[in-house]
């Protein structure tokens, strides 16, 4: 069973408590913001959770801008 | 026209390694839904009754308040305009979340950032959740409750 209570107040707390992973991060800095869920179910599991912000390699560019992507037609020559 | 860059390509080419699972973070407003879905995968896993390919898709699946995979994955899945990634691994070395920040070109932030980060509106259209159910209770309680009835219908 997950497990999860509430409070006098209504807010939650996880009985699969997330904890802050020390050891996965180069820099105090960035072990901070990495969390690892862990699982009364699964007491051998767990799950590292990341957080990005202004992430640049997923967003679209204006083809203006990007390489363009042409095959040619060998026939008329014509780049589609 | 628009032309998409290295990581959305990488993972619709199977070549995001290590596997995990990259949500749109805009649409996870707390780590308990998330908690909630991975629990749920990790007992589908045990009991070999996954219904997508993986471990990690399974999260994503379950993330959604919809009982069809491909439209969970498309819609909880990062798209081409997404600027805030969450990725969670299961069982992660080291090594491996080392490899998976160098993957993102993105600021990491604390994962406590995601009620700031996320989309309140877009949270309330994709699980359908109506007004009168935010005035009677917290939307977070609202999200599991589709998450866990998606099969229900």
């Amino acid at each position: 069973m997950l497990g999860f209570t509430r409070d006098r107040s209504g807010s939650r707390t996880h009985s699969t408590s997330p904890t802050r992973d020390n050891k996965a991060a180069p820099t105090a800095a960035e072990a901070m913001k990495t969390v690892r869920l862990s699982f009364e179910e699964h007491p051998k599991e767990s799950l590292h959770v990341m957080l990005f912000d202004q992430v640049a390699n997923s967003r679209c560019e204006p083809a203006s801008d990007a390489p363009r992507r042409r095959e040619v037609v060998e026939a008329d020559g014509v780049g589609v | 026209m628009w032309a998409c860059s290295e990581l959305l390509e990488r993972i619709k080419a199977g070549q995001f390694e290590p596997e995990a699972t990259v949500v749109d973070g805009e649409l996870v407003m707390d780590l308990f839904p998330l908690t909630v879905a991975a629990n749920k995968a990790l007992t589908s896993n045990a009991r070999e009754d996954l219904v997508t390919r993986s471990l990690h898709a399974e999260l994503l699946h379950n993330l959604s308040g919809t009982k069809h995979i491909v439209e969970s994955l498309k819609r909880f899945g990062i798209s081409p305009k997404s600027d805030k990634i969450l990725v969670a691994k299961f069982n992660a070395s080291d090594e491996d979340v080392q490899k998976l920040r160098e993957l993102v070109k993105g600021k990491e932030v604390d994962v406590e950032m995601l009620p700031q980060l996320a989309d309140v509106d877009r949270i309330k259209q994709l699980y359908g959740i109506s007004p009168e159910e935010t005035q009677a209770q917290y939307i977070v309680d609202s999200i599991i409750m589709k998450m866990a009835t998606k099969n229900m219908s």
